[in-house]
């Protein structure tokens, strides 16, 4: 195989690369340096919205008893300022700089799941954009991005504002997800070969890490919104403590998302500074490994801490401390990354550029929030501080510093090759100077403001408590703040305007982005570079040794490697340009208003959802008929569409491992919360809907457990070519699994069912666990019936499986996961009793 | 066609396989495992009254909290002793498999220190407080 | 009418301490700043090292002796991991020996004091001694007092900065907390967990006195209501009965006919009105000009309030207001 392609060869690449052109190319372009680029530039959109929020708080609070503002405004903006500072800019624009800088920095062409990608985006631009169209109309959330219930409950918050948070929050995790999975899955699977796990780039470490955190994290607080969204619209009692409902469960839902959430957005940060500060001291960064470390353990301990924001709910001290523990450990690991990155200025020679200097204010700002992190999470000390404007100091060092620095340092590093032309190096000091100073100004204030008494969230505050002169100081501080910003984002469009062309690499960086164009052509390289170690620019002396991919069968292809040691092992075909994902992100933007707004449109919305899914695969499958003929070359990679043997899964199999780990984690929720509320239960089951029945359960749970046995038969008989064992085992799956449903909807008729779910708590997560099983095995179902039509057409022989293989391992998943389920519901009320 | 890549990096003979998998995973499995007995196990018993016993001396829920915090160190200092061996037997040459051996030693003392560290509450705070 | 002259609420003139919870005046908060210092000169050491360094780093003189990568592997061991380790050490220590020192005091309170959070106001009963009042808080100087809070509604958080931490109420669930006031004085408390449109505005006082006067105001609150003296008192009574004040608002002593207050969104009891600093949770100062502003304009001063506004007469609301001004 050759290393470099023929000049052939290079001119078919670039047809079958080339972007749309057209009106229509917004809503078809699937390419993940397009949608990054839109997730960066939508993010630092809401994150100007946000900021604006933040300033007309401040100037609502610069003196006591102003009416610049009233307090319905106020809790509106204090919401949507956190709410979009965190869902709609941290977290998206970090995901947006991965999506956008990870295939280059690994060496690939496009991500894993390119339509899904751009499906994400359009799911985050909808739920953004209504978000801030309902503060247009007065009718914005106002509980707090934490939404607390019961105030944000049905009784305490009847205006639609908070169905906004509930609902479009609950919609907008799924561009949090699906952003995590393929960024995972192309992370494990199209690196360029020979970029084995050791020599990963930090940044992507970072990255991985990440979207690990967001899956185990973001399921946590679906379920608890889609709770809040019930308890809202259909009259659920998750939280409702006259009905059995405990505030306490969102408390515990909310933070397990919510404080790892705040790592989610600093780990990606650290990835930026480890990745800037190498180059702008001209040597590799030192402690590769311990950063490494420490960003996998951020990443795990990050879930042992959320209790620490319920300090102050009178849970036992005993239980508290240990998340004192797990609080206070976590800084040593981000004590390895200052004492890294100090390490390597030292021993480098600094150049000050701006990105270094947003670096260097990193450093000092972070170290700050770190020190008062590890305050707070002394539980005495925070009884003082928690909920005044010493927590709203320490988190913003912690966010501003911590992230918002890194991610300009990082805009200023690769604005030349996002878009091929450099920054100016006279604004940006002027920038970082106004934004250090104001910042500093503002925030460290505010840890004074919090000693002096002043609680977090007030609208306004009585005169001559020592109050008037520190919130004097932090509103003039936020406005040498927003200047700086302002200064930041005139240099950008200054920058996009008239900068110098950049050159592919104008800093002589060392990682793998560099060593394509700026901007980079549609298909990122022409031939894929071969690794041999962390800093390949700086180690290869300007001969990159490279892989070619032939374009001979005339589509999107890249190349698949090994999880650990990253060997070729697959040729890995990449979509079109669609319009698909938009119209599905349409469909579900529909369903999940409708479920607002009225829910007899739910169904209908269900229907467009379908209809866009057989839209999406249609073109997939009237490719695959047309491919399959064509010839491949002697010794090419096989194809990732057909392979199944050991190992060498494709990358969809990897996305569904992802789907499940997923669903694993809102089951594991859906399971806490039954068990949390039994806790709590004066009587459980409640004597009124008395304790399950066991019989017609059991016997499903058989059926079900037996439906397994005939798909796990049909891949193995369609691995060894027997056709007629896979039709059998496809049917006799079908059949077990419908049983199954069919014996569910008996069973509802049951006495024990007919109080409904909005009786009491108990009624409410009972049928919220069986529905939403339910919903699985109904999907299943479909989706066995779509392969088994192509099974019957026998599209499958012994190699060609891959998707009886995806079946058949979401099948056993949905199969196993009743167990616990069953064991919850049907056998806990027998086993532990029915009271506290 | 070659397929020989400059990191082709098959298993050194000598090292199993499962036991660097285990030392990478146990120790954040145990860990969780762990803060998701105590930290309930407290809360239901102040709740609940359980343990309302003595068990050797100790209040009854000290005492199953010591003995559940015994046995996840003593699994995480397996995991911990396994790529600590590992690491002993791999040359330069193995790096990714080093790299991960030594990646399971690390997080192993970090979650060994995280358990061990919960004896001190344990033992010095009232139970229900 | 002329209401307009009482929309612009008089500030509050009193001699308050301010809020400073490093200023304590109890144990509980005592425990707490000392925590406090030991960390905070802890806090800026490790902030002074980690800002010298970088500057050393960036203008130190270059080490001629080729620096290499073990040298700053040493950096990260030391300052990266064994520096923030005995650090955590020591800080873990003092915060668990804090906690113990504070759980210690747990059912040692020799008085009990319920509060019940609403929003926005605080209900306070003290059961031993069948007293009921409203966003203030009497206490005996030196003396623990166990606080059992609750809440009918929202979560809201019981915060007296100078006197301890903080300790939600949480609907469904009582809480305990025991403060301590070592000095006689007058401390300001906030609500401090965000429980909607006016939490701001959800403030009480905590009043030490010295043991005899705490039991002086016991007394005096445990009488009911005196019987209004004067024709324009009586009438106001009558007005307080007529315009419907007496739906919520409770006086011990007033005959209204028993009527039904179970709705769950009570005003604050008023038998002793007079004998309150403030009015509106710790947002006016009372007087006879706030307390007529607030009647007729209530969501002036705290828009969103649940009180409505009540549109009397003129006459009639100096009449009530007098009857009110007759509560001590």
């Amino acid at each position: 195989m050759a290393t470099t392609l023929s000049a052939q060869d290079n001119e078919t690449l670039k047809q079958i690369w080339q972007p749309p052109a057209g009106i229509l190319s917004f809503f078809t372009a699937v390419n993940h340096r397009t949608v990054g680029l839109r997730y960066i530039i939508t993010g630092l959109t809401f994150f100007i919205l946000a900021g604006i929020a933040a300033l007309l708080m401040r100037l609502q609070l610069m003196f006591p008893e102003n009416t610049f503002m009233n307090a319905e405004l106020y809790n509106q903006f204090f919401t949507m300022h956190g709410t979009t500072m965190m869902f709609l800019f941290a977290v998206p624009i970090m995901e947006g700089v991965g999506i956008y800088l990870v295939p280059l920095m690994i060496g690939t062409r496009d991500m894993a799941f390119p339509r899904l990608n751009a499906f994400g985006y359009y799911v985050f631009l909808i739920s953004g954009i209504v978000l801030w169209v309902s503060l247009l109309f007065g009718s914005a959330p106002d509980g707090g991005w934490f939404a607390y219930t019961p105030l944000t409950g049905p009784r305490y918050s009847p205006g639609i504002g908070t169905d906004f948070y509930a609902t479009l929050l609950t919609f907008l995790e799924l561009a949090a997800l699906v952003a995590a999975v393929e960024l995972a899955v192309t992370i494990l699977k199209l690196r360029a070969p020979g970029m084995s796990f050791n020599r990963l780039p930090i940044f992507v470490w970072a990255i991985l890490v990440m979207s690990f955190m967001i899956m185990f994290a973001m399921p946590s607080l679906i379920t608890a919104s889609a709770q809040l969204a019930l308890d809202r619209t259909m009259g659920t009692q998750f939280f409702n403590p006259t009905n059995g409902g405990d505030p306490l469960l969102w408390q515990h839902l909310f933070w397990f998302f919510g404080h790892p959430e705040v790592y989610i957005i600093f780990v990606p940060a650290l990835g930026i500074v480890s990745t800037v500060l190498p180059t702008f001291v001209g040597r590799p960064i030192v402690g590769y490994f311990y950063l490494v470390l420490s960003l996998v353990a951020i990443g795990i301990v990050s879930f042992g801490l959320w209790v620490h924001h319920m300090f102050t709910t009178g849970l036992p001290i005993l239980g508290l401390s240990f998340f004192t523990i797990a609080s206070m450990m976590i800084a040593i690991p981000s004590g390895i990354q200052i004492f890294s990155s100090l390490a390597t200025i030292r021993l480098g020679k600094p150049v000050f550029k701006t990105p270094l200097l947003y670096v260097l204010g990193f450093i000092i700002i972070f170290v700050i929030g770190g020190i008062t992190g590890v305050m707070v999470a002394a539980v005495p000390l925070d009884t003082q501080v928690h909920d005044t404007y010493f927590v709203v100091a320490h988190f913003h060092y912690v966010l501003i510093g911590g992230a918002v620095f890194p991610l300009f340092a990082g805009l200023y590093y690769w604005f030349p090759k996002f878009t091929g032309k450099m920054l100016n190096e006279r604004l940006g000091p002027i920038g970082f100077w106004l934004t250090f100073i104001g910042f500093n100004v503002t925030f460290f204030t505010m840890h004074f403001t919090g000693f002096a008494g002043m609680p977090r969230r007030v609208y306004t505050y009585l005169p001559d408590l020592g109050w008037d002169m520190l919130n004097l100081i932090s509103t003039l501080g936020s406005f040498v703040l927003a200047a700086g910003i302002g200064v930041f984002f005139i240099d950008l469009i200054f920058g996009l305007w008239r900068g110098k062309p950049a050159g592919d690499n104008p800093w002589g960086a060392s990682t793998l982005e560099w060593a394509t164009t700026s901007p980079p052509q549609p298909y990122n390289f022409a031939s894929i570079p071969i690794v041999h170690s962390r800093d390949p620019l700086w180690d290869a002396n300007g001969e990159l040794e490279t892989y070619a991919v032939e374009p001979y069968l005339g589509r999107r292809e890249t190349i698949g490697t090994s999880v650990l040691d990253a060997r070729p092992e697959q040729r890995v075909e990449l979509p079109k340009p669609t319009i698909t994902p938009f119209i599905l992100a349409l469909a579900t933007a529909f369903t999940f208003i409708s479920l607002m707004v009225n829910i007899v449109l739910v169904p209908i919305g269900g229907i467009l959802i379908a209809l866009s899914v057989v839209a999406w695969h249609w073109t997939d499958i009237e490719d695959h008929k047309a491919k399959e003929v064509k010839q491949e070359p002697e010794g090419a990679l096989p194809s990732s569409a057909i392979i199944s043997s050991k190992g060498r899964h494709p990358t969809f199999w990897w996305g569904i491992l992802f789907l499940i780990l997923i669903e694993a984690v809102v089951f594991a929720s859906l399971i806490v919360s039954y068990f949390y509320l039994r806790a709590g239960a004066e009587e459980w089951p409640p004597e009124l809907v008395g304790r399950p029945d066991l019989l017609l359960p059991t016997i499903n749970t058989v059926i079900l457990l037996l439906s397994s046995i005939p798909i796990y038969l049909a891949d193995h008989g369609i691995q060894r070519g027997n056709q007629r064992r896979l039709k059998m085992g496809i049917v006799g799956s079908f059949i077990l699994g419908a049983m199954f449903v069919v014996i569910k909807f008996i069973e509802y008729g049951n006495v024990n069912y007919a109080y409904g779910w909005t009786r009491t708590a108990y009624t409410s997560i009972v049928w919220m666990i069986i529905l939403y099983h339910t919903v699985h095995v109904i999907t299943l179902l479909i989706k066995t019936c779509v392969v088994g039509i192509w099974a019957f057409q026998e599209r499958f022989d012994s190699e060609r499986n891959a998707a009886l293989q995806v079946n058949g391992l979401y099948w056993h998943f949905v199969v196993l996961i009743w167990l616990p389920l069953y064991a919850t519901i049907y056998l806990s009320p027998y086993v532990l009793g029915s009271g506290s | 066609m070659d397929h020989s890549l400059p990191h082709d990096n098959p298993t050194p003979a000598g090292v199993k396989r499962w036991q660097l998998w285990f030392s990478l995973f146990a120790g954040t499995f145990v860990w969780v495992l762990h803060l998701l007995t105590v930290y309930p196990l407290t809360s239901l018993t102040c709740e609940w009254d359980w343990f309302p016993s003595e068990i050797a001396g100790l209040h009854g829920l000290r005492f199953i909290q010591i003995l559940i915090t015994l046995v996840a160190l003593a699994i995480v200092l397996q995991a911990g002793y396994f790529a600590f061996n590992i690491q002993r037997h791999l040359t330069p040459q193995n790096s990714r498999h080093l790299f991960m051996a030594r990646l399971g030693l690390a997080l192993n003392i970090i979650f060994a220190g995280l358990i061990a560290f919960a004896v001190v509450p344990i033992l010095a705070l009232p139970v229900c407080g | 009418m002329q209401t307009t002259q009482f929309l612009t609420p008089m500030p509050l003139p009193l001699q308050i301490n301010p809020p400073y919870s490093l200023d304590p005046r109890g144990p509980g908060a005592a425990h707490i700043a000392d925590l406090w210092w030991i960390m905070f000169f802890l806090g800026t050491a490790i902030f002074l090292l980690v800002a010298g360094l970088m500057f050393f780093g960036l203008f130190g003189r270059q080490d001629q002796s080729a620096p290499n990568e073990q040298q700053g592997l040493r950096w990260i061991m030391l300052g990266g991991i064994v520096m923030p380790a005995i650090v955590l050490l020591v800080v873990f220590g003092i915060t668990i020996r804090s906690a113990v020192l504070n759980a210690n005091e747990v059912g040692t309170g020799e008085i009990t004091v319920e509060v019940v959070g609403h929003r926005w106001w605080w209900e306070v009963h003290y059961p031993e001694h069948s007293v009921v009042t409203a966003n203030e808080i009497h206490l005996p100087v030196g003396v623990p007092v166990e606080f059992i809070l609750r809440s009918n509604d929202v979560i809201h958080s019981f915060w007296v900065p100078q006197l301890g931490g903080k300790m939600d109420l949480i609907p469904g669930r009582q809480n305990t907390l025991i403060l301590q006031a070592d000095e006689a004085g007058i401390y300001r408390g906030e609500c401090a967990e965000f429980c909607g449109l006016q939490h701001a505005r959800m403030h009480f006082m905590v009043i030490a006195h010295t043991t005899e006067e705490f039991e002086q105001w016991i007394e005096s609150q445990q009488a009911v209501a005196v019987q209004p003296q004067g024709e324009l008192a009586r009438r106001g009574e009558q007005v307080f009965i007529s315009a419907g004040c007496v739906y919520c608002h409770t006086i011990d002593g007033l005959d209204d006919g028993a009527v039904d207050r179970s709705d769950s969104d009570l005003g604050p009891n008023l038998t002793h009105l007079a004998s309150r600093t403030t009015i509106a949770a710790g947002t006016l100062e009372n007087n006879r000009g706030n307390l007529s502003g607030w009647i007729a304009n209530p969501h002036g001063i705290k828009p969103g309030v649940l009180m409505p506004a009540t549109l009397l007469p003129g006459e009639d609301l100096q009449a009530l207001v007098t009857y009110l001004e007759t509560l001590q």
